[in-house]
C-alpha cells in the first residue's frame, strides 16, 4: 500500500518507492455536480533553485509550457473537465535528469477563472496528489499519496506539495497551502511575472 | 631584352610573400562573402583581387578573385567565390563552422537592428537561440527558442507604430487571463471591432458583434464580442493558431473615425494601435496575431488598403469562410 501522508508530512522517495528514477506526479479531483459554470482545474509545477525562485520563465511548467528543465519535467497535458477515472492531470519527472541547480519542484493546482465563476477549492471534492513510479505504475505498494480532504475552502490556487532534494535524495512534502488570488498570486512569489 | 616604358605601373608591383599551400584543399564552391579577403592567392578561385598585383606562383593556379581589401594572411583554405567589402581580414570562423558558408556579411560589425523588428538582415539575430549543448549531468539541453522580438512588461503601454509594429508576449502573458481589444474614439458607435481566427484544429470563423457573439464553440468560447470590442480567452491559447483584429465602420459612408484601438493583457500591459480616419471599403485590418511556440506574437498591420470584410479575410489567408455577401459571413 502506498504511503499516505498528512499535511506537513514528508517522506523519502527512496523509501516510498525504492529504485524509482522516473516519477509521475498525479493529481485528481472531482468537479462540482450542481448547476453552474464548469470547473477547470490546472496542475503546474515550478522548478526552484536554492534561492527559492525560478531560474527563468521556462521553469514554470504548465498548460502553455509542457516541458521544463530540458525535458526532465513533462506535463502530460490539460484535462478540462476532471471527469473520468484516475488522475486528472499528470506530470512526469525524470529525477536523475533534473538539473543539479533545481532544488525544489513545487506542485500547484489552480482553478481557471475562479473569481469570474465564483469557484474555489472548497467546492472541489476528493482532491489528491500522489507520486508513483512511472516504470512500475501498477505496483500499489510503491508511492506516496496525500489527500487534501477538507483543508481548502475559499482558495483558488493551492500548493499541493513539493519534491525537494535532501542530501543526495529526493523527498516529497505534503503542503496544502492555499491562495485566494489564483495562480498568479502563487507564481509571483517565486519570481515570475504574470503579465 | 627591350625595356618597355609604356607600362610604368608595373614598377609598383610587388611580390606577395609565398604562402604554403594547404595540404589538401577542399574544393567547394562557396558563396561566402566573408571568406574572401586575402584568401585568393593560394586556391583556385573565381574571385577578383583588386589589391596590389601579384605574380602568380607556379605552385598556385592563377586567380581571378575579387578582393577589395588589403592583402592579408589567408584564413580559409577552401575555394571561395565570396565578396568581402569589409576593411579588415575576415574573422576567423568559430570552431565547427564549415569553411564554405553562405553568409552575406558586408560589414564586420553587427548591424543595429531597430527594436521594431523590421530589419531585413539575413544574419541571425543577436539573440539567436543557442545551439543545443550538453548539460553537466549528461542530457542534451534544448535550444532556447527565444523569438528575439520586442516584449512588453506588466503595466507598460506601447504604441504600435509603423517602425515598431511587433510585440511578443511571454508564455505567461500569452496564457494568463484574456486579451481585450477596445476602441477609443469620440463616438464609439461609429466603429465596431471583430476578429477572424483560425483554431489549432484548423477551424476558421469570425466574431462580429450583432452577428456572431462568440466562437468557435458557443459552450466554451475562446473569442467573444464585448460591449466595446472583442476579447480572447488566453486560457485556451493552446487552441489558437492565429487571428486578425479588424474594424468595421458603421456609418453608411463606411468612413472610419480617427482614434485608437487598445489591446490589454492580464498584467495590464496596453498596446495601442492607431485608427486612421478615412473612407474604407467596409473593413480595415488592424492587428494580426500568431501563436509561435506558445507565445502570442502581435503585429499592428498599418495596412494602407481596406476592403470588404470578405476581401480582408481573404487577403490575410482566411479562405475557409463562407459568405452571404462580401460584408456578411455565414457563421
Amino acid at each position: 500500500m502506498a504511503v499516505s501522508l498528512s499535511k506537513g508530512g514528508n517522506i523519502s522517495l527512496e523509501k516510498a518507492a525504492p529504485g524509482m528514477t522516473n516519477a509521475v506526479i498525479g493529481l485528481g479531483w472531482d468537479p462540482r455536480t450542481t448547476d453552474g459554470a464548469p470547473f477547470d482545474l490546472d496542475a503546474s509545477v515550478l522548478l526552484l533553485a536554492d534561492n527559492g525562485r525560478v531560474r527563468g520563465d521556462s521553469d514554470f511548467v504548465f498548460y502553455n509550457n509542457l516541458t521544463g528543465d530540458n525535458g526532465a519535467v513533462q506535463h502530460q497535458g490539460d484535462n478540462r473537465t476532471g471527469e473520468g477515472e484516475g488522475d486528472d492531470e499528470q506530470i512526469n519527472v525524470s529525477l536523475a535528469q533534473v538539473s543539479p541547480d533545481v532544488q525544489r519542484i513545487v506542485v500547484v493546482a489552480s482553478i481557471d477563472q475562479a473569481d469570474a465563476r465564483g469557484q474555489n477549492f472548497g467546492q472541489v471534492a476528493d482532491a489528491y496528489i500522489r507520486i508513483y513510479d512511472a516504470d512500475d505504475p501498477h505496483n500499489s505498494t510503491k508511492g506516496v499519496r496525500f489527500d487534501l480532504g477538507e483543508d481548502a475552502s475559499t482558495e483558488t490556487a493551492l500548493i499541493f506539495g513539493e519534491l525537494y532534494r535532501n542530501g543526495g535524495e529526493w523527498k516529497f512534502r505534503a503542503i496544502a497551502q492555499g491562495y485566494a488570488g489564483g495562480l498568479a498570486s502563487v507564481i509571483t512569489q517565486f519570481g515570475l511575472q504574470v503579465g | 631584352m627591350t625595356i618597355r616604358t609604356d607600362l610604368p605601373y608595373l614598377r609598383a608591383r610587388s611580390l606577395r610573400a609565398a604562402q604554403p599551400a594547404p595540404p589538401a584543399p577542399a574544393v567547394s564552391p562557396s558563396p561566402d562573402l566573408a571568406d574572401v579577403a586575402g584568401s585568393v592567392a593560394e586556391q583556385p578561385s573565381a574571385s577578383l583581387d583588386l589589391s596590389a598585383p601579384v605574380v602568380p606562383s607556379p605552385a598556385q593556379p592563377p586567380s581571378a578573385s575579387l578582393d577589395l581589401s588589403a592583402p592579408s594572411a589567408p584564413a580559409a583554405p577552401a575555394v571561395s567565390a565570396s565578396l568581402d567589402l569589409g576593411d579588415s581580414a575576415p574573422p576567423t570562423p568559430p570552431a565547427g563552422t564549415p569553411p564554405a558558408g553562405t553568409s552575406l556579411t558586408l560589414f564586420d560589425e553587427t548591424p543595429a537592428t531597430p527594436p521594431g523588428g523590421t530589419s531585413l538582415s539575413l544574419d541571425a539575430p543577436s539573440q539567436a537561440p543557442a545551439a543545443p549543448s550538453r548539460s553537466p549531468h549528461g542530457h542534451t539541453r534544448t535550444a532556447d527558442h527565444g523569438l528575439g522580438l520586442p516584449t512588453i512588461n506588466a503595466g507598460e503601454r506601447r504604441p504600435m507604430t509603423e517602425n515598431e509594429p511587433v510585440v511578443e508576449l511571454t508564455r505567461m502573458q500569452s496564457a494568463a487571463g484574456g486579451l481585450d481589444a477596445k476602441v477609443a474614439v469620440s463616438n464609439p458607435s461609429e466603429v465596431i471591432l471583430g476578429l477572424v481566427f483560425e483554431t489549432g484544429d484548423s477551424r476558421e470563423s469570425l466574431v462580429l458583434p450583432g452577428l456572431s457573439q462568440q466562437g468557435p464553440d458557443p459552450r466554451r468560447p475562446i473569442f467573444r464580442a464585448t460591449t466595446s470590442g472583442v476579447a480572447v480567452n488566453l486560457r485556451r491559447i493552446t487552441d489558437i493558431h492565429r487571428l486578425v483584429l479588424f474594424a468595421v465602420p458603421t456609418r453608411p459612408s463606411k468612413q472610419l473615425p480617427g482614434g485608437t484601438v487598445t489591446v490589454t493583457t492580464y498584467g495590464e500591459s496596453r498596446l495601442e494601435i492607431p485608427l486612421v480616419a478615412g473612407p474604407t471599403l467596409g473593413a480595415q485590418a488592424l492587428l494580426t496575431g500568431y501563436v509561435v511556440e506558445g507565445r502570442l506574437v502581435l503585429r499592428a498591420e498599418h495596412d494602407p488598403y481596406s476592403g470588404t470584410l470578405q476581401q480582408i479575410c481573404a487577403a490575410y489567408g482566411y479562405r475557409e469562410i463562407s459568405w452571404r455577401d462580401p460584408y456578411t459571413p455565414l457563421v
